[in-house]
């Protein structure tokens, strides 16, 4: 057994008491139970063929220490919404807005298992575990998270920020954030998932969000992670989509040593459309993966999918983007682009967007490219006297920029920006592309 | 049940037409597979010491292997020991040398397939290496290639004749190694042909070879080993038909390419073996491993495939780009029906500098039918200026069947531009409409547009295919859909 599986027994075993009482532990036991049947993806497993476990498997995670602390600095500046903060996996509320979330329908998901244990099951019927293993080892440690209901009609009036902040303590610990957001019909919203972490931080951040939309809901889910270049983070999103509703989802994998996320989307009823927007950056030795899956099963539904990497250094990428078309499910409509750019010798990207079709009155297609910089660009930029390096930043800057722009909230596009223009090559005096 | 449903059984309805079983005394060994299996083969052919001791290797290590079930195909298992690994036409014996000499029912055989041997070959130039179960009967044009110095012949007579070319070649492309059925193959292929083009020589005619399974219960293993020296040129043909049968039949072959410096190998294929009936009742298994080696600098490798039928085809020819400049080409239509089962597609390595690869792959599903694109592109580092073009479209025709697209890409060198697009529709409304308000029959129509759609493919085959290709998708498509 490796040293990680040990740790996170041990971990078990030691972790407060659930909330909800007896039912929330029988869960969080037998999860446990599925997870080390199941344990690490092996090499074998395509459905981890690209994404190697070796150097989490070595490691030791505690548990996050109970008093948490840090900085009211941490997170996105300025941002106009309600504020939810977890440090280290534990709800922090000197740095959150505690008054104004429970009239909306917020809470967290401890107060929300005392009162109703049933959501220990989750939102949605739970991932078989023999793919899903980590989703298993989160309702293992279910207890930190939010639970967001919104009733029939309810609209959000700001969107809702949670910022799963993880700080440098020199003990790696590992967290297990949950969130559950049910949308009533016809409902409007839009949340923010913020992975952060301080630099230096090596823990690991199991995070899973299920999303159940019912008739007409709509929402706009943003996740964002930029987590320390040594940091580890398992991510899965669930999401049910009832007929007529619409889901935007702004994925951007930024940060992490290594970094896989799982997203499942089903599209259970005609004119439900899902549009998935992605970024990965991956340099230094980072590894980033995205799994995206999209299951059309009813007719009529669409969805859109347009994933970007950059890749620098000695870095990794991995995408693999698939839209299945179930029997039956007719006048579907799933259109896929992954566009790569490669910066340097050494990094790699593994792309597959893969279609399975069994209807045939459909319109199914997908695009993928990887390759450097447009050399008809770069001559353009340098015929206009921008020096070479300075043409490159700014074409790869303005490859990424495409993601950012299509985000709705001005404040988290700037704040995508700068943290674009920091993190990538020759673009030294590019602060003034971000003051639009 | 609707105007569409009804053609669209119709189609489904369409008899296969080669089904027929030529009643010729066959010198079959007992299904089974051991060791000795392997020796009497092996003996049979009177094989030199190394071919043998590669065969057992080959038996040694398959029998440590797992049976392959990544591929997205359905199928009973297959009993390996229910199979006979040797069948021979009698009058092998006494090798025939010319035409004459020939069995005549064999040539009866090819008569009813709309093969006529010597006519075709003397009409259409070509030299035909017909291989009738697992021996080859007849070689024709033989002496016109030996002036340009070309050896194209059975593969068990290059065992005996060129054993050096074999020791040098034979599993450097397949390695006995390299997959479950490929493995099998090693052990105890039976025949096929073997083609070396010496330097700087044209091939003067187009080379071609027909497969076929007579046998009931006999699996064949055909082994095909082209060599391209320094700046030859080649252009190969393979089609098969295959008599009716209720049984699953299985064939597993294996084809290695090899060309050297600015060498060019043109390896077209038209298979339409029998895909099992309305039922999905019998059939072949198609379990192929087809791999060209561009081991030269600027060589070229083109693989063209029309696939019609098997009831299974699990196959992909690839290409590894290992010279600099070098080219690797793939195109194919894949069509199925009924419960007909295709995964099939490419492999791309880009090894040597500027190495450039295109695929077009079309696959057509109707009926309860499913096709597979599954392809791998794969840069490895320092393969600067590598450029690859997928491009991979499906058709379906009826709501029953499916189409699926598993594309890997692997790139790990920054100077490489790789693009793949793919979609999967049916026959659009309004093309039909175009056509049928034109006064086009709406079969007519269908049958234009199926073969607009697998233009660029069809392309790319040697004349006299191309129009065995289009026959055979019009003749696939009677009925077809509304």
């Amino acid at each position: 057994m490796s040293a990680m599986i040990e740790s996170l027994q041990d971990n078990f075993s030691r972790q407060p008491e659930a909330p909800g009482g007896e039912f929330v532990h029988q869960v969080r036991a037998q999860a446990m139970k599925e997870f080390l049947d199941i344990g690490l993806p092996g090499p074998r497993d395509e459905y981890w063929k690209y994404t190697r476990l070796r150097i989490i498997e070595k490691r030791l995670f505690g548990l996050p220490e109970e008093n948490a602390v840090a900085g009211s600095e941490i997170g996105i500046e300025n941002l106009d919404a309600i504020r939810i903060v977890f440090v280290d996996g534990l709800y922090a509320p000197a740095l959150s807005d505690e008054s104004v979330f429970a009239e909306n329908g917020i809470r967290l998901l401890a107060d929300a298992l005392h009162d109703d244990p049933g959501l220990a099951n989750g939102l949605l019927p739970p991932p078989d575990p023999a793919t899903h293993q980590f989703a298993a080892l989160n309702r293992a440690f279910l207890g930190q998270g939010v639970v967001i209901d919104l009733a029939a009609g309810q609209e959000l009036g700001r969107p809702l920020y949670l910022l799963f902040y993880s700080q440098n303590t020199g003990r790696d610990t590992a967290s297990h954030p949950r969130i559950l957001i049910r949308a009533g019909t016809d409902s409007k919203a839009s949340v923010i998932e913020h992975y952060d972490g301080a630099p230096g931080n090596a823990g690991l951040c199991n995070a899973l969000t299920e999303i159940d939309l019912a008739r007409g809901a709509q929402l706009t889910h943003y996740r964002i992670q930029t987590e320390s270049e040594t940091a580890f983070h398992l991510g899965s999103l669930f999401a049910h989509q009832a007929e007529g509703s619409r889901l935007v989802s702004h994925n951007l994998s930024l940060g992490g040593r290594l970094a896989r996320t799982n997203m499942q989307f089903e599209l259970l009823g005609r004119g439900a459309e899902l549009v998935l927007n992605g970024l990965y950056l991956a340099s230094g030795k980072q590894h980033i993966d995205n799994h995206t899956l999209v299951n059309h099963r009813k007719p009529g539904a669409s969805s859109f999918q347009d994933y970007r990497g950059i890749i620098d250094d000695q870095a990794r990428a991995v995408f693999c983007g698939k839209a299945v078309v179930h029997r039956d499910a007719q006048q579907s409509v799933a259109t896929q682009s992954n566009r790569n750019l490669l910066l340097s010798e050494g990094a790699e990207i593994d792309t597959q967007p893969v279609l399975e079709i069994y209807a045939d009155d459909v319109q199914c297609s997908h695009g993928a490219t990887i390759g450097r910089l447009d050399a008809d660009a770069l001559f353009y930029l340098s015929a206009r006297g921008v020096p070479e390096d300075e043409a490159r930043g700014l074409l790869t800057f303005a490859f990424a920029e495409d993601v950012v722009l299509r985000l709705e909230n001005q404040t988290l596009r700037n704040a995508l920006s700068k943290h674009l223009i920091g993190r990538l090559p020759d673009l030294e005096n590019a602060d003034e592309l971000v003051a639009r | 049940m609707s105007k569409q449903n009804q053609e669209l059984d119709n189609f489904i309805g369409g008899q296969y037409k080669h089904g027929f079983v030529t009643d010729i005394q066959s010198d079959t060994i007992p299904p089974g597979l051991d060791e000795s299996v392997v020796r009497v083969i092996s003996k049979k052919k009177q094989e030199p010491q190394f071919m043998l001791d590669w065969r057992l290797r080959a038996f040694a290590h398959w029998q440590t292997m797992p049976i392959p079930a990544w591929a997205h195909v359905h199928y009973p298992p297959i009993d390996f020991q229910e199979i006979s690994y040797f069948s021979a036409p009698k009058s092998a014996d006494d090798a025939p040398r010319s035409l004459d000499e020939v069995d005549p029912k064999l040539l009866e055989t090819y008569e009813k397939l709309g093969i006529p041997l010597h006519e075709r070959a003397r009409l259409a130039g070509v030299a035909v290496d017909a291989v009738f179960d697992s021996v080859s009967v007849a070689t024709t044009f033989k002496a016109k290639l030996a002036e340009a110095g070309v050896i194209f012949c059975p593969f068990s007579e290059a065992v005996r004749e060129h054993p050096e070319l074999l020791e040098q070649y034979l599993g450097s492309v397949v390695p006995y190694t390299d997959n479950f059925y490929a493995c099998l193959n090693s052990a105890v292929f039976s025949d096929g042909s073997f083609v070396f083009i010496p330097k700087g020589v044209r091939c003067p005619m187009e080379l071609s070879t027909y497969f076929r399974i007579n046998e009931a219960k006999t699996g064949q293993f055909e082994r095909t080993l082209i060599i391209a020296e320094e700046g030859s040129h080649v252009s190969y043909l393979e089609g098969c038909t295959a008599p009716m049968r209720d049984e699953n039949q299985l064939h597993a072959a294996v084809v290695e390419l090899i060309a050297l410096d600015d060498a060019q190998i043109k390896y077209a294929t038209v298979q339409n073996w029998y895909p099992g009936d309305e039922n999905g009742v019998g059939g072949i298994f198609n379990f192929v491993t087809k791999r060209g080696d561009c081991r030269g600098h600027r060589s070229r490798i083109s693989w063209t495939q029309v696939e019609t039928g098997s009831a299974i085809t699990w196959k992909y020819p690839s290409c590894i780009l290992r010279g600099d400049n070098s080219v690797g080409e793939f195109y194919s239509v894949a069509v199925t029906n009924n419960f007909q089962q295709a995964d099939t597609g490419t492999k791309m390595i880009h090894i040597g500098k500027n190495t450039r690869s295109t695929i077009i792959s079309k696959g057509i599903s109707a009926g309860r039918a499913s096709t597979v694109y599954r392809g791998l592109v794969k840069v490895l580092p320092g393969a600067t200026g590598a450029r690859n073009f997928t491009q991979c479209d499906s058709l379906l025709m009826g709501d029953r069947c499916a189409a699926h697209t598993f594309p890997y890409m692997e790139v790990k060198e920054p100077d490489a531009q790789i693009e793949h697009e793919a979609t999967t529709s049916k026959i659009s409304e309004d093309e039909l409409f175009y056509c049928r308000q034109r006064g086009i029959e709406e079969e007519d129509a269908i049958n234009m547009i199926v073969n607009g759609f697998c233009k660029e493919v069809f392309k790319e085959l040697p004349m006299e295919f191309a129009v065995e290709a289009q026959n055979l998708l019009a003749v696939s498509l009677e009925g077809a859909i509304g």
